[in-house]
């Protein structure tokens, strides 16, 4: 077996003595990762691994997507739309999820010294993860051949539709980490860290669209496939549906044509291309730090200046250097503050678009009390992930600076009124006015009595989510505890009581939005209060002398 | 014998080293020193293979480092300075791999290591994830990949960092023994006292030039100071922008 497999490695140009060896270790470093994660995690997770996870949301929007292309498109043109976003789904997550695997630099200093050729190396890299972007590939794939044969009545076209999935997940699995090394090679490590949280946040689009924006997709119809004309050549998925032509009985010179279009693809990325970026890419990967800061030293003052801008406080400029530091360099943090602001503009942008969005003008009540829920629902997620760092232990620089600790940690408010509160009611103010809520004045004192009452929440999820900001680490939070979840419930209903409450003030005339507004100001008084004392007594607790321990748990 | 000519580095627009020329002969202890940006991992890197030169040329044992870069990796033993392992693997795991790479027969190399992690404590440690290790630890890990092949050339960048007492001590004994066989050993350090007791002849090496070569003793003679470390500030104090 072993011989066949030396032979078969041979076959591909390279070094089984190189390949074995590195093939172990990264299958040994796959395997340990995932059981590690699993440990560590909390109650669903620990019997989920991260990767299970991801089969799983994998296999909701293969289902989702198929769903909706192959049932309500013509079959070549939704099995063209199925394969397009697999690969946008696929290749994200190669570079994404395997590309630290592929390319990492620490491990480049320790195994370039050795005896060793660049080809073998990423091949066995290569071949360990391959098998997991299989497995995604077959999550994602196989939900689309059973709607296929079930809408089809065809094992054959079910068969024909999984070869042209398969064949897009190997051109995907070489083109992503192809794609990648590149980059790597040609403008070095610098250009993977500024394009990583690009990428990731067309990762979680690609994830949460199809499984929270169904609405929206149902709404759009798509011709045939001849009346698409140029579309599925210049989309190279679309060149793999030629098996599902042929099984269709659909062939036409266009569909040879996409034959050799996707084979000619699949050779040139995983032959020519694999070859010429395994013996270029590593010593890029040695940049020094002072070659990169010259290039970046402009974007840190910017990034600095708008800082000051917004924060007023040292405190307020503290967290918010926090923030800044932690989305561009913790992963896992940078996943929940995308997930926390895109999920409900998707939702929203859903529920719109299935409406329709000529009714909207009718009743702005709607759009408000939309945007309303989504404030509350945003604020109290933003709580609960400013409250997690991978490395809490960053926290300690801080709480060793001259700063005080109750207004550090207070100071969440003012950051979160100047990231989220007021582009939104700026957005209230915008939707207000176009869909014609009412004259200037009520308008006014609608974007007046939102203002306050999202000052009210601000201070209810502060209260509630009373620790330091980044005090706890993410692992350990993952679990949500029964007051955690009663607590989502009661922000949830007070949100909503507001916006009800808001929307009679609305239709009843303005004395009454008067009244509502200092019902507002009545609970905004009382949440700051109860906040306060919160928030200061587990930030007494880190003062010398205090349970600092305790705090940063 | 390892012998750099002419030796240029640039990074884009910036020259981390500027024709360096330099030789080492066998048995020798060669320390390369340097205040920080100075060049002395960039030309460690480049002796190890890492970085190919922007111009002039290294030849180690006669081989030279692009050309036959693989060679060159059979014959050196390289500790970087601040490389991360895998966690997920164990110590012995690791070292196995790299030992596989070498093409060394495992009997072989269990009598090689052993002595290796016994003189350095890791014996017990080795079946451990390297996620578990301190610092020290994985320097020892580090050393005992660049020596368990038993190379001619040692190109050591930071050697000490995070060792315990006793590991440093084991460790120059290794570096006086490994000379004394008739090999060679480049050593890379900020720690102007370990380099001037632990070398036979220095290199300081200052915005990416050679600025002095010779014997510690020789060159604080030559040049009339009374301690290494004035010599050492003065010639890197004196083109400082």
């Amino acid at each position: 077996m072993n011989e066949m497999a030396d032979r078969l490695v041979r076959l591909l140009g390279a070094d089984p003595a190189v390949f074995r060896p590195v093939f172990r270790a990264q299958r040994t470093v796959l395997n340990r990762r995932a059981a590690l994660a699993k440990r560590r995690a909390g109650w669903l997770s620990r019997r989920l691994s991260p990767f299970q996870v991801l089969c799983f949301l994998t296999f909701v929007s293969g289902v989702t997507i198929s769903a909706i292309a192959l049932t309500l498109a013509p079959i070549l043109v939704g099995a063209a739309v199925v394969y397009t976003f697999g690969t946008f789904f696929l290749l994200l997550n190669v570079i994404l999820d395997d590309f630290d695997v592929i390319v990492n630099p620490s491990e480049y200093l320790v195994l370039a010294a050795h005896p060793h050729d660049g080809w073998s190396v990423l091949l066995a890299k290569i071949v360990a993860v391959g098998s997991s972007i299989a497995v995604l590939g077959a999550f994602y794939f196989v939900p689309g051949a059973i709607i296929t044969l079930l809408s089809l009545h065809s094992v054959l076209a079910a068969v024909a539709f999984l070869i042209g999935g398969a064949s897009v997940t190997v051109a995907v699995g070489s083109g992503g980490m192809l794609f990648a090394a590149a980059m790597v090679s040609i403008w070095g490590r610098a250009a993977l860290d500024r394009i990583l949280p690009m990428v990731q946040i067309f990762y979680m689009i690609s994830i949460i669209v199809p499984t929270v924006g169904r609405n929206a997709l149902r709404q759009i119809t798509l011709p045939p496939l001849a009346k698409l004309g140029i579309a599925p050549w210049i989309a190279p998925p679309a060149w793999f549906i030629w098996p599902l032509e042929i099984a269709t009985g659909s062939v036409s010179s266009a569909t040879w044509l996409r034959a050799a279009l996707a084979s000619g693809s699949l050779i040139a990325l995983v032959a020519i291309g694999s070859r010429w970026i395994g013996g270029r890419f590593g010593e890029r990967l040695l940049d020094p730090p002072a070659y990169r800061r010259r290039r970046t030293r402009s974007r840190s003052l910017q990034r600095g200046s708008r800082i000051h801008l917004l924060g007023r406080t040292p405190e307020t400029r503290a967290l918010l250097a926090l923030i800044s530091t932690h989305l561009r360099s913790d992963f896992q943090f940078r996943t929940q503050f995308i997930a926390t602001t895109i999920t409900p503009l998707i939702i929203l942008t859903s529920l719109f678009v299935s409406r329709n969005v000529r009714g909207i003008g009718g009743k702005p009540e709607f759009v408000l009390g939309m945007l309303g829920f989504g404030l509350t629902a945003v604020l109290g997620s933003f709580h609960r992930v400013m409250g997690q760092s991978s490395r809490p232990e960053a926290l300690w620089f801080i709480l060793a600076a001259p700063i005080k600790r109750t207004r550090f940690s207070l100071a969440t408010i003012p950051s979160l009124r100047g990231i989220v509160v007021i582009p939104h009611l700026l957005f209230m103010l915008a939707v207000a006015i176009l869909t014609r809520a009412g004259g200037p004045v009520q308008i006014a004192a609608t974007i007046v009595g939102m203002g306050i009452l999202a000052e009210a929440l601000l201070r209810f999820w502060r209260g509630f989510y009373q620790g330091m900001p980044f005090s706890q680490p993410i692992r350990s939070a993952g679990k949500m505890g029964g007051g955690q979840i009663l607590a989502m419930f009661g922000g949830t209903l007070i949100g909503a009581g507001f916006v009800a409450t808001l929307m009679v003030g609305h239709h009843l005339g303005l004395p009454y939005q008067g009244a509502v507004i200092l019902v507002f100001v009545v609970a905004l008084i009382f949440a700051a209060m109860w906040a306060r004392r919160r928030v200061s007594r587990e930030a007494e607790a880190m003062e010398l002398g205090g349970d600092v321990q305790a705090a940063v748990r | 014998m390892i012998q750099i000519q002419n030796l240029t580095r640039r990074y884009g627009t910036f020259e981390a080293v500027r024709g360096l020329s330099l030789s080492i002969s066998d048995g020798e202890i060669f320390g390369l020193l340097g205040p920080n940006g100075a060049g002395k991992s960039t030309t460690l890197k480049i002796l190890a293979t890492l970085l190919k030169p922007t111009t002039g040329s290294v030849r180690i044992q006669n081989l030279d480092v692009v050309s036959q870069a693989n060679d060159v990796r059979r014959i050196i033993g390289y500790v970087p300075e601040g490389a991360e392992l895998y966690d997920a693997l164990t110590g012995e795991e690791f070292l196995n791999m790299l030992a596989d790479l070498h093409r060394l027969d495992p009997r072989q190399v269990r009598a090689r290591r052993d002595p290796l992690a016994q003189a350095f404590d890791l014996t017990a440690e080795l079946n451990r994830p390297i996620g578990g290790y301190s610092k020290g630890m994985k320097q020892k890990v580090l050393l005992i990949a660049a020596l368990q092949h038993q190379p001619e050339v040692l190109l050591l960048d930071e050697p000490l960092d995070g060792l315990d007492v006793a590991a440093q001590e084991h460790l120059k004994k290794i570096l006086r023994d490994h000379a004394a066989a008739g090999k060679i050993v480049v050593y890379s350090s900020h720690i102007l006292e370990v380099v001037e007791r632990l070398c036979d002849r220095v290199g300081i090496i200052h915005q990416g030039r050679l600025a002095a070569e010779g014997s510690p003793a020789r060159l604080i003679e030559e040049n009339g100071h009374g301690t290494f470390s004035e010599l050492f500030l003065e010639l890197t104090a004196a083109s400082t922008p």
